[in-house]
């Protein structure tokens, strides 16, 4: 099974190594582009993040060559398993392009990039893992089922889905009075004052999460998450004619 | 007798196409070729044998290893070619071996260069700018290069040029000397069959017709020519596909000795075999244009 994950993170990285230059490119250009907002400079890293961990599915999908690779020795099992791992690894060259972006910036900009400071913490990088790991836990299930531009399709649909929900439901999380944005102005608000409302629940969660028992139970809760998103991948996988 | 591949009852249900209880075995050290019409049903079968697609029932086994349970080793003594070589087009075919290469533990670098230069691969060339043909080498190439006990291939010969295709069969003639490697190959082209293989399996709208050695195909199967007034209901039994014309029929009898028995006398000419005419009879009954029975 490692000698096998091994192969297939060999195989994505060097399917992907003349993709690695433009991506470190990209990451400093977009991110200039919105570093005035911390929240956008945190989603355009996450995403960028995202965009790369997909490549190597965008060339299997372009390449057709998952008939190619489930007829390699190995179950299909190990093959999701390689995703997975490739996507960790991901995340993690994503997490040092984005810091070290961030590092540049404040360096460079100074006082203009301020606000960038908090991202550079272990909050700010444990934001980043956490949200670009959810983001592979709920995509690759997709990505198995459907294969990649279809599984992006469903992907991005569920994630303007679930965006919509929380939109409509954060008045109601947001307290009538107190330090909250007021839940009268949310519910009868623009667009900007629902995605204020987010940002107070988020702000809200920033503190209480720092509990360790809670620590604790996000922790487990993620793990029970990658298991579950590791089974059904496999299970879809698994039932696939290539 | 030991076997590089047995396939027992398989089964695979698509909407509109059911590839029905196929069994067939394929000893070690021999060819088998795989043959029927457009849409018979051959490239699901290998397919199926490598675990692509998934069967609805059936069993498979590959060196005596089952190719579900215990897949890693099954398919470990496994080299394919597929119908569709699918390659990353942006890879030069050295660059496409190390994508492969880490997959196999008995993968031999200076056999896969070796045979590269044999096959002609230019190895500063694109996989993308690749004829079907050199695709098809390349892929050869791959599949040869890690000791594979099995070679299957779907459809290798088609797109090579008539030099490189005599070539690819002797080389696959030549695999068998060791006495454990075997090759279940898929063709339209019958002149191959007739030189390398050593079993024929033959299927039709996603049936089994038949699998059995070539040498038995060539004996016991023939084609008869007649006037119209011989097809009666019992002579028609004989026939497992028939062609009428305005002045007769021309048939295909899986039983030669038998059918010769019965027409004896009748004006019946009965002639040999040849695997053409038995794909083109199995294909015209495939399109409805006969009246026989199988």
């Amino acid at each position: 099974m490692i000698a096998l994950m091994t192969a297939l993170l060999k195989k994505d990285l060097r399917m992907t190594r003349v993709f690695w230059v433009p991506a470190c490119f990209s990451f400093g250009a977009f991110l200039l582009v919105f570093f005035e907002n911390s929240w956008a400079f945190l989603a355009c890293g996450i995403c960028l993040t995202f965009v790369l961990a997909a490549v190597p599915m965008a060339i299997d999908d372009r390449y057709r060559t998952d008939p190619l690779f489930s007829g390699l020795p190995g179950r299909r099992a190990s093959l999701v398993v390689g995703r997975y791992v490739f996507w960790g690894f991901v995340v993690l060259v994503g997490l040092a392009l984005f810091l070290a972006a961030a590092a540049v910036l404040i360096l460079v900009l100074k006082s203009k990039t301020a606000h960038l400071a908090p991202l550079l913490s272990a909050k700010g990088a444990l934001a980043f893992i956490g949200s670009s790991i959810l983001a592979g836990l709920a995509f690759l299930p997709s990505y198995f089922r459907f294969g990649f531009w279809k599984g992006l399709g469903v992907f991005a649909i569920g994630g303007l889905g679930l965006a919509v929900i929380i939109s409509f439901l954060s008045p109601f999380l947001v307290p009538a009075s107190g330090g909250g944005p007021g839940r009268a102005a949310i519910a009868s608000g623009p667009l900007a004052a629902r995605i204020a409302a987010f940002r107070w629940i988020v702000g809200q969660a920033d503190h209480i999460l720092w509990n360790p028992l809670l620590v604790i139970l996000t922790a487990v809760g993620i793990v029970i998450l990658v298991l579950a998103s590791f089974r059904l991948s496999v299970a879809f996988y698994d039932n696939r004619d290539l | 007798m030991e076997y590089a591949l047995e396939v027992q009852n398989l089964r695979k249900e698509y909407p509109g196409f059911t590839l029905n209880d196929i069994s067939f075995a394929l000893p070690r050290g021999y060819i088998m070729g795989l043959i029927g019409p457009n849409g018979a049903g051959k490239t699901t079968i290998i397919k199926l044998i490598l675990n692509i697609v998934r069967r609805n029932s059936g069993e498979v086994r590959i060196c005596g290893f089952n190719s579900l349970a215990e897949e890693a080793e099954a398919k470990a003594r496994v080299g394919f070619v597929l119908d569709e070589p699918p390659f990353y087009g942006y890879l030069k075919a050295l660059g496409m071996a190390s994508v492969i290469a880490p997959f196999y533990k008995n993968w031999d670098r200076d056999l896969f260069h070796r045979l590269c230069r044999e096959f002609d691969l230019p190895p500063r060339k694109r996989v993308s700018a690749f004829s079907r043909g050199m695709a098809m080498k390349l892929a050869l190439a791959m599949a040869l290069s890690h000791g594979a006990e099995l070679i299957l291939m779907d459809e290798p010969t088609s797109g090579l040029d008539p030099v490189f295709r005599r070539e690819l069969l002797e080389r696959l003639s030549s695999l068998l000397q060791d006495g454990r490697t075997s090759v279940l190959f898929s063709t339209h082209i019958t002149s191959d069959l007739e030189r390398v293989a050593d079993y024929i399996t033959c299927v039709r709208d996603g049936e089994l017709v038949f699998s059995t050695t070539r040498d038995e195909v060539l004996e016991s199967w023939a084609i008869v020519k007649g006037g119209a007034e011989i097809l009666t209901g019992v002579t028609r039994d004989l026939f497992k596909a028939i062609i009428r014309g305005p002045y007769g029929f021309t048939a295909l009898t899986a039983d030669k000795e038998e059918t010769r028995r019965r027409l004896a006398g009748r004006g019946a000419v009965i002639e040999r075999l040849k695997l053409d005419d038995l794909i083109f009879f199995l294909g015209q009954k495939n399109k409805g244009t006969t009246g026989g029975r199988t």
